[in-house]
């Protein structure tokens, strides 16, 4: 499949733009600068064939909805013009807009999905490089490349290591930080759990009986527990009740004895006791009573009071709050003189200051209108104004006209200044061919580098001395023939060698047979049925002989002579005839007893024949096989005489082969840069010379020696800026003087009008200033001043009059309120006041205040004077009733003083303390009695025996306490147990623990799903790369090495596959001079980039082989090639353009150059605007 | 199914009903619920002691419902859980119903005479167990006082592999007879074909309801008379999904019987699968998911549950789906966390989703290899040895409640290794997919 036009209808910054493919076996480039749109189209590309995505980047110009990418593409039969749109379905269309199926674009791409695309038929420079590392990071592991090559991923290691890495999150072997180690442990823990928390039915028994069992232990200790606390507590209450039975026995016989004092009732004390306490507090409260009623009649005697004060009380309160109004009246008197004081002195200084032209008070000039006078204020301003811009413009005016003439004095240039297109075109054109100039270094170098590489080439060609000339003009024979005769030579001496080998074996066979014939032969004398043969016709020669026939020709028949001296010397032919019939006969009997071995004999005979032949053969064949060799020895002589060589063995004779080829190779390759040398060296010295000239005639300093082109151009740009320079300074100069000239022309007509502005302003003010009466050479500051003072006088005289009004009001406000005060004092019998009239209403204002204080106390007192009088009366009165129930308290004692009483009272309370206590002690031993009779009970203890008591008491004390012992021992255990059994309420903590363990189960089995998926997913990947490398090695490998000697321009002769200590397939590469192996970690970066790049390309290629084409787009990879590289590499790409379409998109012009440069019709370079 | 009996007081064939009961069976009383992993957000506490919960709503509608006896068909207990608490907290919940005069009759089903429990444990009164040597007909004298006769024979070995009803009373005349029989009956999914018999063979001996237990799937087996199975209390587990109860069974003079299932489970198991074909971004796949996890949560009635959630369909988003399934996962529960207030918890997300139908599979490539890697595991046993044991050390580890069981992770079943390598395969193409476009 090809592509054969990509229209950019609308997307990312372009509209309708069209990008044709034509030419087959062309190495399409697709240039652009940076922000041309490389990678939009790149992306255009992609999403046309395999549709929009959801989420675009391109529809910043266009909406997302009319995103649309055309094209067509072709195949061997058919071709396919077609748009894309965006959207998630139906996004295929034909060129009407009709929907088409996806399906269409099958028969192009074999159903290659988009990520498939592009990832194994499209490369970028990011790919490259990450490539390139991974191989030199894997130690250029071969089935780690050949995968991550194949599939486009270039690097595989961040994707095992994230694979292994989450493997390690999930499990490790004796790990256990790991989710499932660590659940496992939890796990273990949690079942350790439920078991110690699981309640056994037998332990709840166990517990249960127990429990019971201690139950009734502790009721009966209960039981014998309260027996013996009954019986302490009785002992108890005997032994608490002996002190009380005896006091009580004490107190009853005291009693006894009180009976002369008389019995008082309960209350008596009581009445008595209150009625005492009362009358002492009568007498208390009449002596206090009676000493506050002196102290009240001494304070009224000390008062005085004055009537007329009182009467006129109001009228002293009204004069003295004006008191206050007449100081502050005569305060603001004096400042208000003061005040008036000041403004007549700033009058007349105003008057002095205007001299004559001030002349009365009631001048109307002082009171002049305010708009009139804010008219004339105007008017100055404006003449003020009118006479500055005047004054301004008259300056500037003169300013200029001085600028103006120095810019023409300025502006005389000379000629050269103003053009100097002619150097900067000639500067321009030179400046095409600066690049030229490096180059020609290089290309010297190249040249040199050349010349070298033909050098050591030529070395390399044993046996030949005459240079690189006549290689180029005879016809080397070539590898395919070189091949085929190192085919047809090795398969002779294949033959030759197997037929030896088939000799030496049939040899060594036949020497072990005849050692079996002849131990045999030693072991077992046996005729043989030669020797029958022989006898039986030695025997029929003889009879013949005897009978007279003459033995038949053919074969020589031994004479009868001969027969008589071997059978019977001395004898007749009748007894040779005998003795020969009896050999004959033996030798058939002897045959006949030893049959086996003699067919083991023949056999072993036939079998020495047999490999005797065998032998013969062999022996054709290797005179055969000699002479094939020879055959192809002189056929390989003949070959090689054109060139007056005598061949060595094909396989050194290929290595001369190609060693000439890269001979001739260098030859061409140093003509073409020899020739290419000459004409830039010429181009640029015509350039040069031509630069020069245009210097000279632009007036430029001469330039001295010979300079290089760069130094000259740099020379003419240098003086083009210079030129440049003074050609703005005078259009600047010129510019001005024009501006100059326009700004004068306009101040001048603003003077003018100025002026006639100032006539008629001059008027309006004439006018305006008439009624001033002002003297007629007075300007415009003198009337300001003057309208300044005129109402600042106006001022001043308006203040005096109020001032003085204000005067005049407070002295008649004085006078009013010192009449009314004599009067008052006259009223009141006072003496009229003598200093000051302010005191003396003071004065009578405290007077008056003292009186009412007075007034107030007198009352007051008079009123608690009668109060106290009624009280005492009251007190005396109850002092007497209270004396006579005090007798007749008396009375009831039975005594006469009221001190005998005291006395009947102190016994009395001695009799009834007895009988409380003996009431308290008859209750304590009710209690201790405990429900018996008191009298048994008083008896009971009357006569116990205390010792024996306490015996007692130890006793029952000591066994008490060992029942407790055991009783607190038992509610221990049943306590204990009863908590143990408090456990057993049903709760539900072991299940707690099992739902927590089946939660964790869950989770190791989620965390075993997923562990188990990675570690699959790992050996897939594993067996997966494995496999592919053993497919693809083999061929692969070799392509790459091609490819690899290519891009590395010979460094490398190729690529090998060795093994590392771990028995890891590996690559290596193979250095050319000096030879040895170099493992990819003694590669630099660059080598490994297109270590990677050959392999990508080899996969490529060897995909092509089975593989209906499919482009192959290729984004700036040689980016940081150098440039000998980079034509290298676009050489290989140039070369697979035969094969599959390549498209290549750089933003690099020397890249685009560089191809058309070397490879001319053979690129189609397009550029992107 | 519609059950004829099951009528309202709109149906003249049944009057006021005399009495009521409940049937239950299958408490599996602490039964842990299996396949839930816990997670941030997941509702554990409504997990705790469901099976318990259950028992207690089981007691609290027949004290509310103020029922005339509780029926229990077997499978009290879960055999192999040894806490005698359990028996503790069944016997509690059996006194409540003491307290408010509920007689029970209960028999031992499977599980039950496989454990120990059972033997020990004394029962309060007001619970009857009957007898594993023959047929039995409960003595509680509120029974006689309904003229109800309750029949029933417990299990006497986890495995009654014949029939019990041979040795069942005849039917009461006069009474309203009730057999209580555990049992699959001629057999059934995920239960032990345990005291085999037809719905014929129950029908024959003329009794007028058969209350089954053993089956967790509720079914009303037949209406005249009812044979019913209740199902178990509480789901527990993936299988045992929708909602679990009892049945409340009213009774007319008539021997009438008008039958309601009561839900009466805590926590509900549920399994919902959504198609995501068409989903192109993220956030349109979230917007889908949210939107059958608000379903689901509504279709359970909105309680807590246990979701098995299955994504299916072919979508752009398959490679990052497998790539990076624990991602989605976690997305997937806080999604479930926010529609719900954290009352789904999911249990499992399935993904099945495939690659989308235009993507085919590298032609020769690399990738291509991964894919005949997968294929060769089919053939090659070798292979599939190898494979195998690269996870023989973690499975040598593992706790054997892991590995046995009904729903045991049998790490050396084909079937097992089948499936692991096809997601293997998919979660390896997808991280390389994710190599082009991370």
């Amino acid at each position: 499949m090809k592509i054969r036009e990509l229209r950019l209808i609308a997307f990312g910054p372009f509209t309708n733009h069209r990008i044709t493919f034509e030419g087959d076996g062309v190495l399409h480039i697709i240039y652009g600068k940076n922000e041309a749109g490389k990678t939009t189209s790149l992306r255009a590309l992609s999403q046309w064939l395999y549709g929009i995505p959801h989420q675009s980047c391109d529809d910043f110009l266009h909406p997302k909805a009319s995103l649309r990418i055309g094209g067509i593409i072709v195949n061997e039969r058919n071709e396919l013009s077609f748009e894309r749109r965006k959207g998630t379905s139906k996004t295929l269309r034909d060129e009407n807009d009709q929907v088409l199926d996806e399906g269409c674009l099958r028969e192009f791409f074999g159903g290659l999905d988009d990520k498939t695309f592009t990832s194994r038929f499209a490369i970028d420079y990011a790919e490259l490089r990450r490539g390139g590392q991974a191989v030199a990071n894997d130690g250029g592991d071969l089935a780690e490349t050949l995968f991550a090559a194949g599939s486009g991923i270039a690097n595989l290691r961040p994707l095992q290591e994230q694979l292994q890495k989450e493997l390690g999150d999930l499990f490790k072997s004796g790990g256990s930080k790991p989710r499932i180690n660590e659940n496992l442990r939890r796990i273990k823990e949690l079942k350790t759990d439920i078991r110690n928390l699981q309640l056994p039915d037998s332990q709840f028994h166990e517990h249960e009986l127990a429990w019971q069992k201690a139950q009734a232990q502790q009721s009966e200790l209960s039981e014998r527990r309260a027996v013996l606390r009954a019986r302490e507590r009785k002992l108890s209450e005997i032994y608490q009740a002996g002190p009380k039975v005896q006091r009580l026995s004490a107190l009853r016989s005291n009693f006894a004895t009180m009976t002369a004092t008389p019995i008082l009732s309960d209350r008596f004390e009581a009445e008595w006791q209150e009625a005492r306490r009362a009358l002492a507090n009568e007498e208390s409260t009449l002596k206090r009573l009676r000493e506050e009623l002196e102290k009240l009649q001494a304070q009224i005697s000390g008062l005085q009071i004055h009537p007329r004060i009182l009467e006129y009380g109001m009228a002293i309160d009204r004069l003295h709050e004006r008191r206050g109004s007449y100081s502050k009246s005569k305060i603001d008197r004096q400042k208000r003189v003061a005040e008036l004081e000041q403004i007549r002195l700033r009058l007349s200084i105003k008057r002095a200051e205007l001299g004559p032209v001030a002349v009365g008070e009631d001048d109307d000039r002082w009171n002049l209108p305010p708009i009139e006078r804010s008219k004339i204020q105007s008017l100055a301003n404006e003449g003020k104004k009118l006479a500055e811009r005047r004054r301004i413009l008259q300056q500037q005016i003169e300013s200029k006209e001085q600028n103006c003439r120095l810019l023409e004095s300025e502006l005389t240039t000379p000629d050269n200044v103003l053009d100097f297109s002619l150097l900067a075109a000639s500067t321009k054109a030179a400046s095409r061919y600066l690049d030229l100039e490096s180059q020609t270094v290089g290309l010297e170098a190249r040249v040199q580098q050349l010349e070298a590489q033909q050098t050591v080439e030529l070395s390399k060609l044993h046996g030949w001395t005459s240079g690189p000339g006549p290689l180029l003009r005879f016809s080397l024979p070539s590898i395919d023939l070189i091949d085929a005769f190192d085919l047809e030579g090795q398969q002779a001496n294949l033959q030759l060698a197997a037929a030896k080998k088939m000799e030496t074996e049939l040899r060594k066979k036949l020497q072990s047979k005849k050692r079996s014939l002849d131990r045999f032969m030693r072991e077992h004398q046996v005729p043989t049925v030669d020797d029958l043969e022989q006898t039986r016709r030695k025997r029929d020669a003889a009879i013949q002989l005897l009978i007279g026939e003459v033995p038949s020709k053919g074969q020589p028949w031994p004479t009868a002579d001969e027969l008589i001296v071997e059978y019977s010397p001395g004898g007749n032919l009748a007894h040779a005839v005998l003795g020969a019939v009896r050999d004959a006969d033996r030798i058939a009997d002897q045959l006949r007893e030893n049959a086996d071995r003699v067919a083991e004999r023949e056999r072993l005979t036939t079998e020495i024949d047999e490999w005797n032949q065998a032998i013969a053969e062999s022996m054709e064949e290797i005179e055969a096989a000699t002479e094939a060799i020879r055959a192809i020895e002189a056929k390989w002589s003949e070959l090689w005489k054109p060139l007056g060589l005598v061949p060595k063995p094909p396989r050194d004779m290929r290595a001369w082969i190609q060693s000439s080829l890269r001979v001739i190779d260098l030859t061409h390759q140093l003509s073409e840069a020899k020739i290419e040398l000459v004409n830039r060296q010429n181009l640029i010295f015509n350039t040069n010379r031509e630069l020069r000239r245009q210097l000279q005639v632009a007036g430029a300093p001469p330039l001295d020696g010979e300079l290089s082109l760069s130094s000259v151009i740099l020379a003419s740009e240098r003086y083009l800026e210079q030129l440049e320079h003074a050609r703005q300074a005078w259009l600047a100069k010129q510019n001005e003087l024009a501006h100059e000239q326009r700004e004068l022309s306009k101040a001048r007509a603003d003077l003018s009008s100025i002026e006639r502005d100032h006539a008629d302003w001059l008027g309006r003010w004439r006018q305006a200033t008439a009624k001033l009466r002002l003297p007629a050479d007075w300007d415009l500051e003198m009337v300001d001043k003057f309208l300044e003072a005129a109402a600042e006088i106006a001022s001043c005289l308006s203040q005096t009059e109020s001032l003085e009004h204000r005067i005049a009001g407070i002295d008649r406000d004085e006078q009013e309120f010192i009449q009314e005060t004599n009067q008052l004092l006259e009223r009141l019998d006072l003496p009229p006041f003598s200093d000051s009239v302010e005191q003396a209403v003071e004065t009578v204002f405290q007077k008056r205040r003292n009186t009412e204080k007075d007034q107030a106390v007198l009352d007051k007192a008079t009123e608690q004077v009668a109060e106290i009088q009624s009280a005492i009366l009251a007190h005396e009165h109850a002092q007497a009733l209270l004396r006579s129930r005090l007798d007749a308290l008396s009375l009831q004692a039975q005594r006469e003083t009221w001190d005998d009483v005291a006395i009947v009272l102190e016994e009395d309370r001695r009799r009834r303390e007895l009988q409380r206590e003996m009431r308290q002690l008859e209750q304590d031993l009710l209690h201790l009695a405990a429900g018996r009779d008191l009298n048994e009970f008083y008896d009971e203890v009357l006569h116990t025996d205390f010792d024996a008591l306490a015996a007692q008491r130890e006793l029952v004390a000591s066994q008490i306490n060992d029942v407790e012992q055991e009783f607190r021992t038992i509610s221990e255990s049943i306590g204990s147990l009863r908590n143990e059994l408090d456990k057993f309420d049903g709760r539900s903590r072991a299940l707690e623990k099992e739902e927590e363990l089946r939660m964790a189960l869950a989770k190791i089995r989620t965390d075993v799903e997923e562990y188990s998926r990675l570690r699959l997913a790992i050996t897939l990947l594993e067996s997966a790369m494995e496999a592919y490398r053993e497919k693809t090695q083999g061929p692969v490998l070799k392509l790459a090495s091609s490819y690899f000697r290519k891009l590395t321009l010979g460094a490398f002769e190729g690529l090998k596959s060795e093994f590392d200590s771990k028995g890891r397939a590996i690559l290596v590469g193979e250095r050319s001079s000096p030879r040895r192996q170099v493992p990819v970690e003694g590669m630099s970066d660059g080598t490994c980039d297109q270590l990677y790049l050959a392999i990508r390309l080899a996969l490529l290629d060897h995909h092509l082989q089975s593989n209906a084409p499919i482009p192959f787009i290729v984004d700036d990879i040689l980016v940081m090639f150098d440039d000998d590289r980079a034509v290298a590499a676009l050489e290989t790409l140039v070369e697979l353009s035969s094969r599959t379409q390549v498209i290549y998109f750089t933003h690099h012009q020397h890249l685009a150059s560089l191809a058309q440069q070397h490879f001319g019709c053979r690129v189609a370079v397009q550029t992107l605007r | 199914m519609v059950s004829s009996l099951q009528v309202d007081c709109n149906n003249p064939q049944f009057l006021v009903f005399m009495f009521q009961f409940i049937h239950s069976a299958d408490l599996h009383l602490d039964s842990p619920l299996h396949g839930l992993e816990r997670y941030d957000g997941a509702p554990v506490d409504a997990i705790r002691g469901a099976t318990r919960k259950a028992l207690e709503n089981l007691v609290s509608l027949a004290i509310e419902r103020k029922v005339d006896f509780l029926l229990i068909s077997g499978d009290v207990f879960d055999g192999t859980w040894k806490d005698f608490q359990t028996g503790l907290f069944f016997s509690q919940q059996m006194r409540r119903l003491a307290e408010t005069d509920i007689p029970v009759v209960m028999i031992r089903g499977n599980h039950d005479a496989e454990s120990k429990m059972t033997k020990s444990l004394r029962l309060p009164e007001n619970v009857e167990l009957l007898g594993h040597q023959r047929g039995e007909t409960a003595k509680h004298p509120r029974l006689s006082d309904l003229h109800v006769a309750v029949h029933g024979r417990s299990y006497s070995k986890p495995a009654e592999t014949e029939s019990l009803l041979p040795t069942y009373p005849p039917a009461f005349k006069g009474y309203f007879n009730i057999g209580l029989l555990h049992t699959a009956l001629t057999g059934s999914e995920n239960h032990p074909n345990y005291a085999p018999c037809t719905p014929a063979d129950l029908k024959a001996i003329g009794y007028d309801y058969w209350a089954l237990g053993h089956v967790h799937q509720r079914a009303e087996v037949a209406l005249d008379p009812p044979i019913i199975f209740p199902g178990n209390l509480q789901g527990r587990n993936i299988r045992e999904t929708g909602s679990k109860g009892c049945y409340l069974v009213q009774v007319d003079d008539q021997h009438n019987c008008k039958l309601e299932f009561r839900p009466l489970d805590v926590f509900r198991f549920a399994q919902a699968s959504v198609n995501i074909e068409g989903c192109q971004t993220e956030d349109e796949l979230i917007e889908v998911l949210q939107a059958r996890l608000r379903k689901s949560y509504d279709e359970s009635g909105r309680m807590s549950m246990a979701l098995r959630f299955e994504l299916i369909g072919s979508t752009d988003l398959h490679a990052k789906l497998i790539a990076h399934r624990e991602r989605w996962v976690n997305e997937v529960r806080s999604l479930a966390g926010e529609v719900s207030s954290d009352d789904i918890w999911l249990e499992t997300l399935k993904i099945r989703t495939s690659p989308p139908r235009s993507s085919v599979v590298d032609l020769d490539g690399p990738l291509a290899e991964i894919t005949h890697q997968l294929e060769r595991s089919g053939d090659d046993a070798e292979f599939r040895s190898t494979l195998l044991s690269t996870i023989d050390e973690l499975r040598s580890k593992l706790p054997s409640e892991l590995l046995d069981g009904p729903d045991k992770l049998d790490l050396q079943s084909p079937t097992w290794l089948s499936d692991q390598l096809q997601e293997a395969h998919a979660l390896l193409l997808g991280k390389i997919r994710e190599v082009f476009e991370p």
